[in-house]
């Protein structure tokens, strides 16, 4: 596109030649000059001709009729002509010169050339004598004298003036006397002509103003509407939307009118649809912004790490928690500084640089996305602090076959603190284990040594007694740190189960057999009921774990029960996918109150009045039982329990189907071959 | 009558272990770390060596490898001795070639001996102990 001219100051006149009006006007005074013009020069062509024509006729006409008298009575004129005086004649003639104002000169020519009378004589009062002021010479006058007489010749002169000549000859002779000589200057015509003129003149100056009026006056009419819609045109491109083409004509220009005035009306329609979307827009964007900061606000009060990526893999989000995170350091000599979180610009590529090798964050969003599944890297070790990292990746699905991928969110913890006491409460466990259970079993050990093999010493049954509760009390302490550390392992998840196809029966008779002694102590029987045990399938457990569940059963039915006995017993269940083992008590049965403080830690029914048995008087034991119990995918309960009358707990284990064992996975177990310590890998 | 070796890096415990032993009429050496243990097999001639599991700077896992793989002293029954804790690496140390593993914290003496002396007589090898 051109640059726009600069406007120049035109002169009005310059800018009035610019106007409609002057160019319609212009117009119709051009083409009425034309035709003026072109009517004219007909007119002069043609009518000149016609007029000159007739003046000439007549000139001729008049010349002849002069000529006639001279003609006709010959003898006169000769006689009369030397005295000069021919009266009749010269009134003729003047009457014809007053008559026709054509005519400049009327000469009588003699043969020889001598002019016997000229016109002049009538104004000057004399004329010229031989002189001959002629416009044709004497040997063209002879010429024309040889023709007959009274025929004229008209002879076009160079001034335009036109020269009739007549001759006359005696009448019968053929020789010529005279020559009446008419000289013909149109003056009639050119007054006529400039008559006309004038006239034009005069018609074509009342017309120029008229026109010029008229025409600019129309024009200016016909402008007028067209100004008006130029400027209704102006307003409405003002956005004035309320003005209005007032016009009522039904031609082109109405048309206009109509036209621009919808188009206003539709223009207003528009923009007040505009009006209302962009009240809308405004609010819709108020309100997104509100939520954009009460987000912005909630995430940077995380104080979890997040940051968020974009498709382009930038750094679209980034709160301080985050960054806090990652400002550790480590000085060379080991300890940890922080880095300024606040100096740094966090993109992508310097947050790598913070995680270094570690972890790769570009490849791990690469996979979060085309995978559209989340990561989570439970342990990242980074200048000496552990994090969790979580990775998401963020969708937007439009429909079945378009997910957009938008960037992805990553969730950061710093898990340092946690772990630390994570492991230092390991640590403690296995440390306080080992090391209380060290000088325990030296304590039972040697009390146990010291009665077996110093008798003599200990004769006395008041020592005895003693060395006797020193011992009790070491192995009662030793099952307490086993229950302590059994049950915070079971607990956290630490313990590594082997299941195996385990017999039932097997277990069962090997711990009934393992308590005899026991239990004969206390004069109760301790039946083990071999028909439901006989065609049992193998269960899916831990055999160990098995074993301890029922010692402990067996163990409480055995503090309980002063009178009668305890039977053990089990069976398939109906759905034939579990096998449930009965403890079954004749012994003082437990209170509603107590029955639901079973199973939980710590509660222990009744006084416990511990012999040497073999029961754990922590409280713990149901706990635990539970716990191992439905870690091996069973169910421990008390199945009914009458005071005096006696109780039954039961618990079931799943059938060791083919399935089962098939499906068995290896439990991944790592022992901390320093503490001993077995843990489970989660 | 038995010469045993008492591998234990706790004085406590091997003490305990030295008088049961001796008690029992025994004649009973004792080593508390595997090092010593090498050392004094090899002079000693132990019937059965005792060897406790979590030891410091060798730990009973590493020694029993030692002995199984010294002809000298490969066909000496070895018995592991661990607490709770070191149950799995006691069941590890069976396929390596240990006879059998106790818990001590859940025996009393007298039965250890007793144990001991059933090794040495039968120098039999047990199927995997349950809760020995």
């Amino acid at each position: 596109m051109d640059p726009v001219k600069p406007k120049r100051k035109l002169p009005i006149i310059h800018r009035y030649s610019e106007s409609l009006t002057f160019k319609v006007s212009t117009t119709v005074i051009i083409i009425m000059l034309v035709a003026l013009v072109v009517f004219s020069f007909v007119l002069e062509t043609s009518d000149r001709q016609k007029l000159a024509n007739d003046i000439t006729t007549n000139g001729d006409t008049f010349a002849t009729f002069t000529a006639q008298p001279i003609y006709n009575d010959y003898s006169q004129f000769y006689s009369h002509l030397d005295s000069g005086d021919f009266k009749d004649f010269k009134s003729l003639v003047q009457g014809m010169m007053t008559e026709d104002t054509n005519i400049t000169k009327i000469q009588l020519v003699s043969i020889s050339g001598r002019i016997l009378f000229d016109s002049d004589e009538f104004t000057t009062g004399q004329y010229t004598g031989s002189a001959y002021r002629t416009i044709t010479n004497l040997t063209t006058l002879n010429e024309i004298s040889s023709n007959s007489p009274l025929s004229s010749r008209s002879l076009k002169g160079s001034n335009g003036q036109t020269e009739i000549v007549v001759p006359v000859t005696e009448i019968g002779g053929s020789y010529h006397v005279f020559s009446v000589r008419y000289i013909l200057s149109y003056n009639s015509l050119n007054a006529l002509m400039n008559d006309v003129y004038m006239r034009i003149a005069i018609v074509t100056v009342i017309l120029l103003v008229f026109v010029i009026t008229v025409s600019v006056f129309y024009a200016s009419r016909l402008v007028l509407p067209i100004k008006h819609l130029t400027e209704v045109a102006n307003r409405l491109r003002g956005a004035d939307l309320e003005a209005k083409a007032d016009v009522t004509s039904k031609d082109e220009i109405g048309q206009l009118g109509l036209t621009l005035n919808e188009m206003a009306t539709r223009m207003k329609s528009y923009i007040a649809d505009i009006e209302v979307s962009k009240q809308k827009l405004e609010d819709q964007y108020h309100i997104l912004k509100q939520e954009h900061i009460r987000l912005e606000a909630s995430i940077e009060s995380l104080n979890v790490g997040f940051i968020m990526t974009n498709a382009n893999n930038e750094v679209s989000m980034i709160n301080r928690t985050a960054k806090d995170i990652l400002s550790h350091e480590q000085t060379p000599e080991g300890s940890s500084t922080k880095i300024d979180i606040d100096k740094q610009t966090w993109t992508a590529d310097y947050i790598q640089t913070r995680l270094t090798k570690s972890f790769d964050i570009k490849a791990s969003i690469e996979k979060v996305l085309s995978t559209t599944r989340s990561v989570l890297k439970d342990e990242l070790n980074y200048n000496g602090r552990i994090l969790r990292l979580f990775m998401a990746p963020v969708t937007e699905i439009e429909d079945e076959h378009t997910i957009n991928k938008l960037g992805a969110v990553i969730l950061l913890e710093d898990i340092t603190e946690a772990k630390i006491l994570e492991r230092s409460k390991d640590e403690f466990f296995s440390i306080a284990s080992h090391e209380l259970r060290t000088p325990l079993t030296s304590i039972r050990g040697n009390s146990s040594m010291m009665l077996d093999y110093y008798k003599e010493v200990f004769k006395d049954q008041q020592l005895q007694e003693m060395m006797q509760d020193i011992h009790t009390s070491a192995i009662r302490l030793i099952d307490i740190v086993n229950d302590f550390l059994d049950v915070s392992r079971l607990e956290q998840g630490k313990v590594s189960f082997s299941y195996a196809a385990v017999s039932v029966e097997k277990v069962i008779e090997s711990t009934a057999y393992e308590m005899k002694a026991t239990i004969n102590e206390k004069k109760i029987y301790l039946k083990v009921d071999k028909l439901t045990l006989d065609t049992l399938p193998q269960v899916w457990a831990d055999e160990n774990r098995l074993k301890q569940v029922v010692y402990n059963l067996v163990g409480n039915a055995a503090k309980f029960t002063e009178k009668g006995g305890i039977t053990i017993s089990a069976r398939l269940e109906p759905d034939k996918d579990k096998i449930k083992v009965l403890v079954t008590d004749t012994g003082r049965g437990i209170s509603q109150d107590s029955q639901q403080l079973l199973f939980h830690k710590f509660q222990q029914t009744g006084s416990s009045l511990l012999t040497r048995d073999t029961t754990r008087g922590t409280g713990l034991g149901l706990y635990i039982s539970k716990m191992i119990v439905e870690s091996m995918g069973g169910v421990i309960s008390l199945d009914h329990s009458d005071t005096d009358k006696g109780s039954t707990f039961s618990f079931t284990l799943p059938v060791a189907t083919p399935e089962r064992q098939a499906t068995a996975k290896k439990d991944d177990t790592q022992t901390n071959t320093t503490t001993g310590m077995t843990t489970a890998k989660t | 009558m038995a010469k045993i070796l008492v591998v234990e890096d706790d004085p406590l415990m091997s003490r305990m272990y030295q008088k049961i032993f001796t008690f029992e009429k025994h004649e009973v050496d004792v080593a508390s770390d595997g090092e010593e243990c090498l050392t004094k097999v090899l002079t000693f001639n132990p019937t059965i060596i005792l060897l406790d599991v979590m030891m410091p700077k060798m730990n009973g896992l590493q020694v029993l490898e030692q002995l199984k793989g010294n002809p000298a002293t490969k066909a000496i029954p070895v018995i592991m001795l661990t607490n709770l804790a070191g149950q799995q690496d006691a069941e590890t140390a069976l396929s390596k070639g240990a006879v059998k593993y106790i818990i001590k914290s859940e025996h009393e003496p007298k039965e250890i001996a007793n144990m001991v002396q059933e090794v040495v007589a039968g120098y039999t090898r047990n199927a995997i102990p349950g809760t020995a």
